[in-house]
């Protein structure tokens, strides 16, 4: 940022999962009291993103309600909403806020419940993340157009059926260390490629699992042991059908941009990466149009163990939205807690020198609202 | 779906075509997506186009075993607009990319009243050489 310093002061998250006895408020006043409690600091704003709070199938008020269970009345509280990037734009929105001095603590709050909905329901919402086409009005399911973009992939880069498994077993080999992930559990290339059908080439375990939990971050204006060290947000080419380039994410390219200039940052100075791999082809695309790997590479690279946890560009430590779990408007803040957390504590699963900085992507819809945040460990 | 009734098909869509680089498109955008240009020229669509890339069968259906699967496909429209589209009507082969398609008006599906809601899909064309008779 290129005002006042921008830190992270507290972080906290919910385990991802299940929770059918809790409602979204009782998760995001967990996560954001741990938060509040680690950074010892009243916010002066809260911003909160939730996909289901913002369609009506969460509560009325939610961002005001969540402001009177914590006890930060009259603190003004604003609802972004924009499909996977929600939280990430969250977070942009109330580190402007502190950069520019308009409040000293901000609070950020991710949540969703999405296990309760019903199948209807949740395709319903899903389909919301994507605008409709022009020819029949209708918004197609993630999945059809995630599919095309793997078949896009594959013609153009000669990726392979296995490499996808390769994106699914790493991230949840990844989640095996994470206790408040969603799907905890290892996965062999086998299983990935014999999971059932959701649109060919994409099976069952290349894809994200929906999930109910919620993360929050307290910024603070000077004080904490991580620095926002720059930001990129983009919006556009919401029709990926439309697209000139098919094989790349455009929009993603444009914020990686912006949060690289801002950072003074090149993608080698990058120690530790969590992309948005709502499905596996997601994370190829994504670390080839963030410039950690060359066009058609990030799929040997991922094959080759160069992405894994105890590999030289470690990606989606938690387990990615892949297994960490997916709660659509948390996942973008979820990743960024992950970040504060390994450039704080260390690496869970490897005992060499914490990383010094990270990045994180987070996206809409196919990459028609794309965010890129880089985080700095405070020397 | 804002339908105009223009020559081509029965329902016609507006598409645009940019004066300075050529590019075509869908929907209607007050500037080039390609080039950033302004004063795009209206373009009819006759309907006719071929798939991009192989067509996706979606299991949309969950865990309802009575719902459909939908076909997915992108598709280069003649005047150059790209979409994606349901393809109906097809043959039980693989399709290829360059297989041709013809628009067709089918429902879509409902409003919140129950009101049917139609818009184009896109269907095999029987033979190329027919289509291009």
């Amino acid at each position: 940022m290129s005002e006042a310093a921008v830190m992270i002061a507290g972080v906290g998250m919910t385990a991802l999962g299940v929770h059918a006895d809790r409602s979204a408020l009782d998760l995001a006043v967990e996560a954001a009291s741990e938060a509040l409690a680690q950074a010892a600091q009243r916010p002066q704003g809260v911003w909160v993103s939730s996909l289901a709070a913002a369609r009506g199938d969460t509560s009325a008020a939610f961002e005001a309600r969540l402001v009177d269970r914590l006890g930060l009345a009259p603190a003004p509280a604003t609802l972004i909403s924009a499909a996977g990037a929600s939280g990430a734009l969250a977070f942009c929105a109330a580190a402007q806020a502190v950069a520019s001095g308009a409040v000293e603590t901000a609070l950020v709050v991710g949540v969703d419940k999405l296990c309760g909905l019903s199948p209807a329901r949740a395709r319903e919402l899903l389909r919301a993340t994507m605008a409709p086409e022009p020819l029949s009005g209708v918004s197609p399911p993630p999945a059809g157009v995630f599919a095309l973009l793997a078949h896009e992939h594959m013609r153009r880069y000669g990726t392979t059926r296995r490499a996808l498994s390769a994106v699914a077993v790493k991230n949840h080999a990844n989640a095996v260390h994470n206790p408040r992930a969603h799907l905890r559990r290892a996965v062999t290339i086998e299983q990935v490629g014999a999971s059932p059908l959701v649109a060919d080439p994409l099976r069952m375990l290349d894809c994200a699992p929906l999930s109910d939990g919620a993360a929050a971050l307290v910024l603070s204006c000077g004080r904490g042991r991580v620095r926002v060290a720059g930001i990129g947000c983009a919006t556009g080419g919401v029709l990926w059908s439309a697209r000139r380039e098919r094989a790349e994410f455009t929009t993603t390219r444009a914020a990686g941009r912006r949060a690289y200039e801002q950072a003074g940052k090149r993608p080698g100075d990058i120690d530790v990466v969590e992309v948005h791999d709502a499905f596996t082809i997601g994370e190829l695309c994504a670390l080839e149009t963030l410039g950690f790997f060359e066009p058609g590479q990030a799929a040997a690279a991922t094959e080759a163990g160069q992405t894994a946890g105890l590999g030289p560009l470690p990606v989606n430590t938690d387990g990615g939205l892949k297994a960490r779990g997916n709660p659509i408007g948390a996942s973008g803040v979820a990743q960024l807690v992950t970040l504060t957390e390994v450039l704080t504590r260390g690496f869970v699963a490897r005992d060499d020198d914490p990383a010094r900085c990270g990045l994180a992507h987070s996206m809409g819809g196919c990459d028609a609202t794309a965010v890129v945040t880089i985080l700095e460990r405070n020397e | 779906m804002n339908g105009e009734h223009e020559p081509g098909l029965p329902w016609a869509l507006p598409a645009w075509r940019c004066p300075a680089c050529g590019h075509a498109w869908l929907p209607e955008a007050s500037a080039c997506p390609a080039c950033g240009a302004v004063g795009a020229e209206r373009l009819a669509l006759s309907g006719g186009g071929k798939l991009l890339l192989p067509p996706v069968v979606c299991n949309v259906a969950g865990d309802d075993p009575a719902g459909a699967s939908l076909v997915l496909g992108l598709i280069e429209l003649d005047e150059g607009p790209t979409a994606l589209v349901e393809i109906v009507d097809s043959p039980p082969r693989r399709l290829e990319p360059g297989t041709t398609v013809t628009l067709t008006l089918r429902r879509v599906g409902c409003d919140e009243s129950g009101a049917r809601r139609y818009g184009y899909k896109a269907a095999v064309a029987p033979t190329t050489s027919a289509r291009d008779s």
